[in-house]
């Protein structure tokens, strides 16, 4: 049996080599391990914002995260740099010039903390020409179950209209909250409307099917998704997250020109009684539903509500909304 | 050869971890949704075993006994570590989902049992064997529940659908429980009972 | 108000239902090798949830100021703002699990004979106890505070206790039932606990708290729909 001396020394060695292993493999492999968080913020980027289009294949048709999780890193960020224009707005909806979400704070630029002093990350999807906007997308958070749930939510420059949902980090139970990351799941949202009548109601993850709800038509076509089984809270943490979150980016939107909240205003929240026929035609078809629930409050901003009908509202915004694609910050992610 | 051939086959199928020494079935089962998710799993903890049990091997007469759980514990969640860190720079989206599971690979009781029990009284080779015949043993255990939980409860194998759509029209439908906690503890529960009944080792006890 | 409703639903949950054990498989090992009777489970049961509640918190604090990015602020000022030893956090949770069960186990020697004579033999088990790092390696994942970090490791060993002393009872009625022969031990216990974990799914209907207040959501639209209870979201 060896003494004491021996013991500690042989601890000490022990100690140093693993120390020295570790931040070894650490270092050498930190930079792949931060390009890969990198990417995958621009994947679930891209895939709010539906991009890649889908695309018919042999099979069936590709959805936009089908497309990107075929692609390389490189590719990735290419197509991100490419179309996508990560800014920073101010509280009061300006485009602040210079500034990328990498230059937030993390717990900023996540949109889990909102600081009216340093402003709030917007990511906004250009047209292949480059000219117009056809969706923005911002970071959304909300507590599930377990955990924190991180993504980000794309919706049509009206800020209305959902183009898409994505999860990068949560802790939810893998088969039941986790589910939330799944295509079925996120692609329901898609088309859905945020405000009903001028007002934020969000989309209410409902418990079963959306279309079993004792709820009126509309309010079950346009705000309501089926929900997961086994997984209510998670859904509840999805609803609550749905149904505030997007006021922060009112400003924004107001400016843009075509704010659904500003824009009803005067019309009391249960007014628009000509409404009901978005219910005969369903949500499903995306533009034409957007475009009636504009045109309902037409009241007062009659500027707002035209631009929504031709979505691109180049000629409206101001031209700071789309800056003519300031040397893209490499990263879009968030740090 | 044949008896390194021999010597995996007791292991993995003789006294196979799972079924007969009761070990490691902790972080087994949570990644067991998806084959793919299980293969991974299998893989990782084949590594580190085989590193754990050729590291303890090859130092087992330096390590004073005193101190010697504690130096297993430090070279295994070292192994660990790094296989962690690998996954996230290369399988970055896997390795999201195992998520905390890759680090309980430290307290998987096979890793430090195999140290124990094999790699501090064998030569470095014989420890790489049996390091490997165990992993397998674990693994099998693993893909195949795997295979149940995610044919019958999203039908489909690594991702690709094996369910008909037609079956879908006819009415068929996913098992939501398989997806679930409890089917896995049932699966197991069979296997244990179909590999005691194919007459694997005798007994348990 | 809103924080203890928060932690009081955790508590509910990590016991009920996403239980350690059955919705999480941690802790199996000692689970299936120490249920055979009540009186050890009791045992172990206890001494889980003693030093899962210890080691819970501790482990909060080292990843809060030593691990984390950017935690040492706190001690080397702004330059360690880059400094990130995350990759470190197996290994000190693993080392603090040992050091602390050693300590734990020193101390209740000391100061209460008969309640090591109880824990004694369970303590070293406990080391490598999967639940206890995995307890530490979810506060870390899920991001709780200090608070959400105690009350989340206590109850999960309550919950990890609970399940074993359940499991102890059936098997030691199990003892009298006439298996067949492949089916005995392991085999039984296994599917037993699946039967166990699908009972525990079942609190998963338990609701702590109605409609709470809102910001800037219509609720009056959805007020039909929206039965079910919300954790209340604790910022904004």
């Amino acid at each position: 049996m060896q003494g004491n001396g021996y013991t500690i020394g042989f601890a000490a060695a022990i100690t140093v080599i693993c120390s020295l292993l570790l931040s070894g493999v650490s270092g050498a492999l930190k930079e792949k391990q931060e390009e890969n968080r990198v990417v995958d913020r621009q994947k679930n980027i891209l895939a709010a914002l539906g991009v890649p289009s889908p695309k018919k294949d042999g099979e069936g048709t590709l959805s936009p995260s089908d497309q990107l999780a075929e692609m390389g890193a490189k590719e990735v960020q290419d197509l991100f740099n490419q179309r996508v224009n990560a800014q920073v707005i101010d509280k009061s909806g300006n485009v602040v010039e210079g500034k990328a979400p990498t230059d937030l704070p993390a717990k900023v630029a996540s949109g889990e903390e909102y600081n009216p002093e340093l402003g709030q990350a917007l990511y906004s999807l250009k047209s292949e020409s480059g000219n117009d906007v056809l969706a923005y997308a911002y970071p959304v958070t909300g507590k599930g179950l377990w955990s924190t749930l991180y993504g980000y939510l794309a919706v049509k420059p009206d800020g209305n209209e959902i183009v898409g949902l994505s999860f990068y980090k949560h802790g939810e139970t893998p088969g039941l909250g986790a589910n939330i990351e799944q295509p079925w799941f996120r692609d329901n949202f898609v088309g859905k409307e945020l405000y009903k009548g001028g007002k934020l109601v969000g989309v209410k993850v409902v418990k079963g099917k959306a279309a079993d709800q004792a709820a009126p038509a509309d309010m079950k076509e346009n705000h309501m998704v089926d929900g997961m089984s086994g997984a209510t809270i998670t859904g509840n943490g999805v609803t609550k997250m749905m149904e505030t979150k997007p006021k922060r980016y009112e400003p924004f939107f107001e400016k843009v020109g075509s704010a659904p909240a500003k824009a009803a205003d005067p019309t009391p929240a249960d007014a628009p009684a000509p409404g009901g026929e978005p219910a005969e035609d369903g949500a499903d078809d995306g533009d034409a539903a957007a475009a009636d629930d504009a045109d309902i409050p037409d009241g007062d901003d009659e500027a707002a509500a035209d631009d929504t009908q031709n979505p691109p509202p180049n000629g409206a915004a101001p031209p700071t909304q789309t800056p003519p694609a300031q040397p893209a910050a490499p990263a879009g992610g968030t740090p | 050869m044949s008896s390194v051939a021999k010597q995996i086959k007791d292991s993995s199928w003789q006294s196979n971890p799972i079924a007969y020494q009761v070990l490691g079935i902790c972080s087994a089962l949570a990644v067991t949704v998806q084959v793919e998710n299980a293969i991974v799993m299998t893989l990782a903890v084949l590594a580190v075993l085989c590193g754990s049990n050729v590291t303890i091997s090859l130092i087992r007469n330096l390590i004073p006994r005193k101190i010697r759980i504690i130096v297993m514990l430090s070279v295994v969640s070292t192994l660990v570590i790094i296989v962690d860190q690998i996954l996230q720079a290369y399988v970055y989206n896997i390795s999201k989902q195992l998520s905390v599971f890759v680090g309980l690979i430290i307290t998987n009781c096979i890793i430090l049992g195999r140290a124990e029990a094999f790699a501090m009284a064998n030569p470095p080779l014989a420890s790489f064997w049996d390091a490997v015949g165990n992993a397998l043993g674990y693994g099998w255990v693993l893909i195949v529940v795997a295979l149940f939980r995610e044919l019958l409860g999203s039908g489909s194998i690594l991702g690709a659908k094996l369910i008909p759509q037609a079956a879908y029209d006819v009415g068929y439908v996913d098992n939501g429980l398989m997806v679930l906690a409890p089917a896995a503890f049932i699966l197991l529960g069979l296997i244990v009972w179909a590999s005691k009944a194919l007459g694997g080792a005798e007994g348990e006890e | 108000m809103e924080i203890v409703e928060r932690l009081l639903s955790l508590a509910t949950t990590s016991i009920f239902i996403e239980n350690i054990l059955l919705a999480n498989f941690l802790g199996m090992c000692s689970f299936l090798a120490v249920s055979k009777r009540v009186d050890t489970a009791m045992g172990l049961g206890i001494a889980v949830v003693f030093v899962l509640g210890i080691t819970g918190p501790v482990n909060w604090l080292i990843n809060e100021f030593l691990l984390a990015p950017g935690a040492l602020q706190w001690a080397l000022g702004d330059e360690a703002k880059n400094i990130d030893l995350s990759f470190l956090r197996f290994i000190c949770f693993i080392a603090v699990i040992a050091a602390l069960v050693q300590l734990v186990e020193m101390i209740i020697e000391k100061i209460s004979p008969s309640l090591y004579n109880a824990l004694g033999i369970f303590l070293p088990l406990i080391a490598v106890n999967c639940a206890i790092l995995g307890g530490s390696l979810f506060i870390v994942e899920r991001e709780y505070d200090f608070a959400e970090a105690t009350v989340f490791s206590v109850s999960s060993g309550v919950g990890w206790w609970l399940a074993i002393i359940a499991m102890a009872a059936i098997r030691e009625k199990l003892t009298y039932s006439h298996l067949p022969k492949g089916l005995e031990g392991l085999g039984i216990t296994m599917i037993t606990t699946g039967l166990m974990a699908m009972g525990f799914m079942c609190f998963a209907g338990i609701n702590l708290k109605d409609e709470g207040g809102d910001e800037g959501g219509d609720k009056a639209a959805l007020v039909e729909t929206t039965a079910d209870g919300r954790l209340a979201e604790a910022t904004q």
